[in-house]
C-alpha cells in the first residue's frame, strides 16, 4: 500500500517534469515563430501552420509521459 | 460586437448549467475519483436529465455511440439547410457552412497539397474536420458527453489516417519508391537502413500520438471542469463561490480547444498524408 | 482500467458514422455547393473584367469629352472675336453717321440763326425809322405826310 503510493507520487513527479520540458520547447516555438512574424509578415500563413504543427508534435510528447503517468496513478 | 455579446450571454448560462451537472453525482455516495469518470467515462446508460432515472439504452449502444450519432444527425441537418440555402449571396446557415468549408480549403488542404490535389482531398478533410469538431463541442453541452474523450475513437480516427498514409504512399511512389522516398541521400547501408525503420517506425509513433493527443485534450479538459466543482464538495460548500467561476472559464476555453484540436487533428493528417506520398524535393 | 482499454464496436461505430458523413457529403452535399461557389467566383472575375472594360471606355470617352470641351471653346473664341469686331465697325459707323447729322444740323441751325438775325434787323430798322420820324415830327412841329417823307425818314435810318 505505501509503496503503490510512493509509486503514484513518483509518477506525478514525472508527469510534471515531461510537461514542463514539452512547455519550454512550445514557449520557444512561440517566441521564434512570433519573431519571424514580426521580420516577415507577410510570410505569417506558412509560419503560423509550421508552429502549430511543430507544438502539436512537442505537446503529444507531453502528453504521452502524462498518460503514463495517469497510467501508472489509477492502475489498482 | 453584438453577436459577441449574444454569444457570452447565450453560452455562461450553459457553461453554468454544464459545471453544476455533475454536482448531482454527489447524492450517490461515490468516491471522487467515480464521481469524475462517471460524467467522462462511457457507459451504457443515458442521464440526460438530473433527477429522472437514467434511460438503458438499448442493443448494446454505449453514451458515446449515441453522442457519435446524435452528432452526424446534427452536422447533416446543418449541411442540408445550408446547401438548401445556398444561393448567390448566402445568409445565415448557408453562409455558415461556406465559412467552414472554406477555412478547411483555404487554410488546411490547398496551402499543404496544393490546389491540383487538394481538390480531392478537400472533401475527406472537410468531413474530418467538422466530425472532430462536432463531437468535441457536443460534449460542452450539459449532460453530453465528449465521444473524443473516448480513446476508442480517437484511435479509430487516426487508424483511418495511418492507413491513407500508407495506402496513398504506396499507390503515389510505389512499394520500393515508398521506402526510397524515406532513405537519406548519400548515406551508407548501414544508417541508411537504420533510418529507414526509424522513420517507418515514426509512422507508427505519429498516429498513435494524433489519437493520444485528441484524447488527451477532450478528457483533461472535461476532467479539469469536473476537478474545480468536486473540490466544493472535498473542502467545502462555500468553495463553490471561487471553484464555479474557475470551472467557467476552463469552459471557455474548453470551446477554443475543441475548435484548435480538431483543425490540428486535421492539419496534422493532411500534412502526414502529404509527406508519405510526395517525392523527396518537391 | 476502463480508460486505456480500446472498445471495438466503439471503433466500428466511429468508422460507420464517419464514413456515412464522408459519402452523404462527397456524394450530395458538396457538389452543389462548390458549383454554386465556382459560379459566384467566375460571376466576380467577369465583373472585375467588366469593371476594367468599363473603365477604358469610361477614360476613352473622357478623352472625347474633353476634346469636344476644347474644341468647342476654340469656336466660342473665335465666334467671340468676330462678333466683338463687327460690333466695332458698326460703332465707328454709327460714329460716323452721328457727326455727320451732327454737322448737318449744326449748318442748318446756323442759317436758322442768321437768317432769324436779318428778320430781327430789318424789324429793328424798320421800328427806328418810325421812331426817328415821330421823334422829327415833334422837333419840326409838322407832321411828314407823303413820299417826300418817307423817303427822308429811311435816308436817316440808313445814316444812323
Amino acid at each position: 500500500m505505501d509503496l503503490t503510493l510512493l509509486a503514484k507520487a513518483i509518477a506525478v513527479i514525472g508527469a510534471g517534469i515531461g510537461i514542463a520540458g514539452g512547455s519550454i520547447g512550445i514557449g520557444l516555438i512561440g517566441a521564434k515563430a512570433l519573431d519571424a512574424i514580426a521580420r516577415q509578415p507577410q510570410e505569417k500563413k506558412d509560419i503560423r501552420t509550421n508552429m502549430i504543427l511543430m507544438a502539436a508534435l512537442i505537446e503529444g510528447l507531453a502528453f504521452f509521459g502524462a498518460i503514463i503517468a495517469l497510467l501508472v496513478i489509477f492502475m489498482n | 460586437m453584438r453577436l459577441l455579446l449574444r454569444f457570452f450571454t447565450m453560452i455562461i448560462p450553459i457553461a453554468f448549467l454544464s459545471a453544476s451537472f455533475p454536482a448531482f453525482g454527489a447524492e450517490e455516495n461515490l468516491s471522487i475519483s467515480e464521481t469524475l469518470f462517471k460524467d467522462i467515462l462511457n457507459s451504457n446508460e443515458l442521464k440526460l436529465f438530473p433527477f429522472i432515472p437514467p434511460l438503458k439504452l438499448p442493443f448494446g449502444v454505449s453514451e458515446h455511440m449515441f453522442m457519435l450519432g446524435l452528432s452526424i444527425f446534427l452536422i447533416l441537418i446543418l449541411f442540408f439547410r445550408g446547401v438548401k440555402k445556398h444561393s448567390f449571396k448566402p445568409r445565415g446557415i448557408a453562409n455558415f457552412v461556406e465559412i467552414i468549408v472554406l477555412f478547411i480549403r483555404d487554410d488546411i488542404v490547398y496551402p499543404v497539397m496544393g490546389e491540383k490535389r487538394g481538390r480531392h482531398w478537400l472533401t475527406f478533410f472537410l468531413s474530418m474536420f467538422i466530425f472532430i469538431f462536432t463531437v468535441n463541442i457536443i460534449g460542452l453541452i450539459p449532460a453530453f458527453k465528449s465521444a473524443t474523450g473516448n480513446i476508442s475513437v480517437t484511435s479509430a480516427m487516426a487508424l483511418i489516417v495511418f492507413i491513407l498514409t500508407f495506402a496513398v504512399g504506396f499507390k503515389e511512389l510505389g512499394f520500393p519508391g515508398f521506402f526510397k522516398n524515406i532513405y537519406p541521400k548519400g548515406a551508407g547501408p548501414v544508417i541508411g537502413v537504420f533510418v529507414v525503420i526509424l522513420e517507418f517506425f515514426g509512422y507508427f509513433i505519429k498516429s498513435i500520438v494524433l489519437s493520444l493527443r485528441l484524447f488527451a485534450n477532450m478528457f483533461a479538459g472535461h476532467l479539469a471542469i469536473l476537478s474545480f466543482l468536486v473540490l466544493m464538495f472535498v473542502i467545502n460548500p462555500f468553495f463553490g463561490f471561487i471553484s464555479v467561476p474557475f470551472a467557467v472559464f476552463t469552459y471557455l476555453l474548453e470551446v477554443l480547444i475543441a475548435f484548435l484540436q480538431a483543425f490540428v487533428f486535421t492539419l496534422l493528417s493532411c500534412i502526414f498524408i502529404m509527406m508519405a506520398s510526395t517525392p523527396e524535393g518537391e | 482500467m476502463e480508460l486505456f482499454t480500446l472498445d471495438p464496436g466503439l471503433a466500428i461505430w466511429t468508422w460507420i458514422s464517419f464514413g456515412i458523413l464522408f459519402f452523404i457529403l462527397w456524394k450530395y452535399l458538396l457538389p452543389p455547393l462548390m458549383v454554386s461557389m465556382k459560379k459566384r467566383e467566375l460571376f466576380i472575375a467577369e465583373s472585375i473584367d467588366n469593371a476594367d472594360e468599363i473603365k477604358k471606355r469610361l477614360n476613352d470617352i473622357k478623352t472625347e469629352q474633353t476634346e469636344i470641351i476644347e474644341k468647342a471653346k476654340q469656336e466660342a473664341d473665335k465666334i467671340i472675336s468676330k462678333s466683338r469686331e463687327d460690333a466695332e465697325i458698326v460703332k465707328k459707323k454709327l460714329i460716323k453717321n452721328a457727326e455727320k447729322d451732327a454737322l448737318v444740323l449744326i449748318a442748318q441751325s446756323k442759317i436758322n440763326a442768321e437768317e432769324e438775325r436779318e428778320l430781327l434787323l430789318q424789324k429793328l430798322q424798320k421800328e427806328l425809322g418810325i421812331f426817328i420820324c415821330e421823334a422829327s415830327e415833334k422837333i419840326i412841329g409838322t407832321s411828314f405826310t407823303g413820299e417826300m417823307d418817307r423817303i427822308l425818314a429811311e435816308k436817316m435810318a440808313e445814316t444812323l
